[in-house]
């Protein structure tokens, strides 16, 4: 499905975002290179979960979508309209809410489930009146499968699972058509997880929402998206169906990673020959690609020019020089292959 | 990349090293006590490495805890016994526990950045592990060497650093070293060791892990909710519920052929075991107060198959297949007393 999105409901344009360090003595400025070029276009309806470890860039990347950072470059475009920028309307930031990380963080302690619910209403003159939005709240908290009367709650009277629920109801509160939900649930328990998992599942089928997922648990992304993108060090490195991505995946990076997954099931034990060290500073990322210092493939070339995201067949898209279309058996076959 | 490892060997018929009979803790909390620990009891043999998987307030860290004497003013051990070869764990004093913390019951902690003291520098903490684990001195060449087994190249001059200067999975391999490397440690405790880094260092961790105890043959507690890390590293797993150990088994029978319906419900909620997109099987309700049951199994409440004396009778331990459950669905018909 969607393997090329025709008219995409939301495009990231060439997006970079930097941040400058202050310069310390006899220090010049430095500036970390969160996200560097990145595009990404998802369709009305779908999924696409952006998937890295930490340092990645996945969730200023997240930020810059909804607004709350403002790229250094690039475009972030809702139906065409570019919404990174400061002057852009309220009415279309309220197109696209964020599911921040934490949830605990994400909530007023001292503000009950529903008032939180109920302010977000107000700031964008939805509701009508006070007691319409009381009772909208309430078919929130129950459409996320919260009871009513956890309208008066406190955050500190609710467990991860319930906060989580809140927090999703507060963002589904101005009638969003995109959600951003950086790592729905990765603070969660396995049974807590599943649950939330399906209530995600849930809303995007009853209210066709457009869901951009930041993760750096695989398995939710394989469960729950169209396509994924992997991050590495502020950049795309492979974008992809999930399907390409969990059958075929084409960078050294994206096989690396996806075999790092612990599986659970002892029969499919594995000695991870993978990747030695770990991901290089962002202040000053390797040249050429950005993988190369890691990466047991690499040639010269990689070292200085920098690859660029190339359709390598049924729109799947990867940023490596040593990657071949998908139809030959090429040199990554000395890599990894998580499938074995 | 993945050469198929063979499942370890069996542990059958090996020593026990550790065993921990019956034991209860209460934690005195503002709603009265509760009994965080009920009748646990397990036996750690020689060289294996024994996975404890819980949920988050299943009493994992509580029994580890214990058993390392460790448990913070408020819980108390009501009942039950830890024997650690001749020993007793619970009746030794103080100075005898932190002598065999130094150097026979090692822990790896969860977080090394906050583990390590930050005003030290590396070479001068391990030289304190050194003194507590019976050596003498380190010198830097030797803790350089030391370091190289655990896959880091760190150059004398580089060892009077301090933690902050190391990244998490730098400083995680030298807990590491110090708890498995130095001295003869007979057992070391894991405590959700790989569960702050990312994929691909949890990856490099787990192996060296794996490498480090087939060398030296040092039996691990590795307690964590993750059912992927377990299934890769263990070859014992007991699986936790509200305090207690629901389920015992050799790893590819708990995965394969879980007995306890809380085992049957956890596995069955990954989504690697359903379609894409399909809606996770889910357990009804949530842990709760079910801490706090006194009265018939404590997963009663949540359970598909629970009987009306799941909810009246403490079920026992029963075999069930490969398993020793705590489940009445397993119990001779018509006694369970």
């Amino acid at each position: 499905m969607a393997d090329t999105v025709v008219s995409p409901r939301l495009e990231v344009r060439e997006l970079t975002k930097h941040f400058a360090l202050r310069g310390g003595f006899g220090r010049s400025k430095e500036v970390v290179h969160a996200v560097d070029d990145v595009s990404l276009r998802i369709g009305a309806g779908q999924t696409l979960a952006i998937v890295g470890e930490s340092g990645c860039g996945k969730s200023t990347l997240a930020r810059c979508i909804v607004g709350l950072t403002s790229p250094t470059a690039g475009q972030v475009l809702l139906d065409g309209v570019d919404i990174a920028q400061p002057v852009a309307l309220r009415e279309h930031r309220r197109e696209i809410q964020l599911v921040s990380q934490n949830p605990l963080s994400a909530l007023n302690r001292r503000r009950t489930v529903g008032s939180a619910i109920v302010q977000a209403m107000q700031v964008h003159g939805l509701g009508g009146s006070k007691q319409a939005r009381l009772d909208a709240a309430d078919d929130l908290l129950e459409r996320v499968g919260l009871r009513r009367d956890y309208r008066d709650r406190f955050p500190s009277a609710m467990s991860g699972g319930e906060m989580q629920r809140a927090v999703i109801a507060r963002a589904l509160a101005v009638e969003p058509s995109v959600l951003v939900l950086d790592e729905p649930t990765s603070s969660l328990d396995v049974s807590v997880k599943a649950k939330i998992v399906n209530l995600l599942l849930e809303l995007q089928r009853d209210l066709g929402l457009t869901y951009v997922i930041i993760t750096h648990e695989i398995d939710l992304a394989l469960h729950i998206a169209d396509r994924v993108a992997i991050m590495y060090l502020g950049r795309v490195t492979e974008d992809a169906s999930v399907e390409q991505a969990s059958c075929t995946p084409l960078h050294p990076y994206a096989k690396l990673l996806l075999a790092a997954k612990p599986v659970p099931d002892p029969r499919s034990r594995a000695a991870y020959v993978g990747i030695d060290g770990e991901v290089p500073s962002a202040v000053d990322p390797p040249k050429g690609c950005r993988f190369h210092t890691r990466c047991p493939l690499a040639i010269d070339v990689c070292t200085t020019v920098r690859p660029d995201l190339t359709d390598l067949g049924d729109g799947q898209l990867v940023a490596c020089h040593r990657a071949e279309p998908r139809d030959r058996k090429g040199l990554l076959d000395v890599v990894a292959d998580p499938h074995d | 990349m993945t050469d198929s490892l063979p499942l370890q060997n069996e542990t059958l018929g090996a020593s026990t090293v550790l065993t921990v009979d019956a034991l209860s803790v209460t934690y005195a909390t503002p709603a009265g006590p509760s009994r965080v620990l009920r009748d646990v009891s397990l036996e750690l043999r020689s060289g294996e490495t024994l996975g404890i998987v819980g949920e988050s307030g299943s009493g994992k860290t509580t029994l580890l805890s214990s058993i390392l004497g460790l448990l913070p003013p408020q819980a108390k051990v009501t009942s039950g016994d830890v024997a650690f070869g001749a020993r007793h764990l619970l009746q030794v004093s103080a100075a005898e526990r932190r002598r065999l913390r130094g150097r026979s019951l090692r822990l790896i902690p969860q977080r090394a950045m906050t583990s390590l003291n930050p005003v030290k520098s590396i070479h001068k903490q391990f030289e304190l592990f050194a003194v507590a684990a019976g050596r003498e001195r380190l010198s830097a060449q030797e803790l350089s060497q030391l370091l190289s087994r655990v896959g880091l190249s760190i150059s004398a001059s580089r060892l009077k650093r301090y933690p902050h200067e190391f990244s998490g999975g730098q400083l995680q391999r030298m807990l590491i070293a110090a708890s498995v490397l130095l001295g003869e440690p007979s057992i070391v405790f894991a405590d959700e060791p790989t569960s702050t880094l990312d994929t691909t260092v949890q990856a490099q961790v787990l192996d060296l892990l794996r490498r480090l105890q087939a060398e030296t043959g040092v039996a691990v507690v590795f307690v964590s909710h993750d059912l992927g890390v377990v299934a890769q590293l263990c070859q014992r797993v007991a699986v936790m519920y509200a305090g207690e150990i629901v389920e015992t088994a050799d790893v590819d029978s708990l995965y394969h052929e879980p007995q306890h319906p809380y085992t049957q419900a956890l596995l069955g909620a990954l989504a690697g075991r359903h379609q894409r997109r399909e809606a996770l099987a889910s357990i009804p309700g949530s842990v709760g107060d079910s801490i706090r049951l006194d009265t018939g199994c404590r997963f009663a409440p949540r359970c598909v198959a629970a009987m009306p004396v799941c909810h009246e009778e403490l079920p026992r331990d029963r075999a069930a297949g490969a398993s020793v459950v705590k489940c009445h669905l397993y119990a001779p018909r018509g006694s369970d007393g």
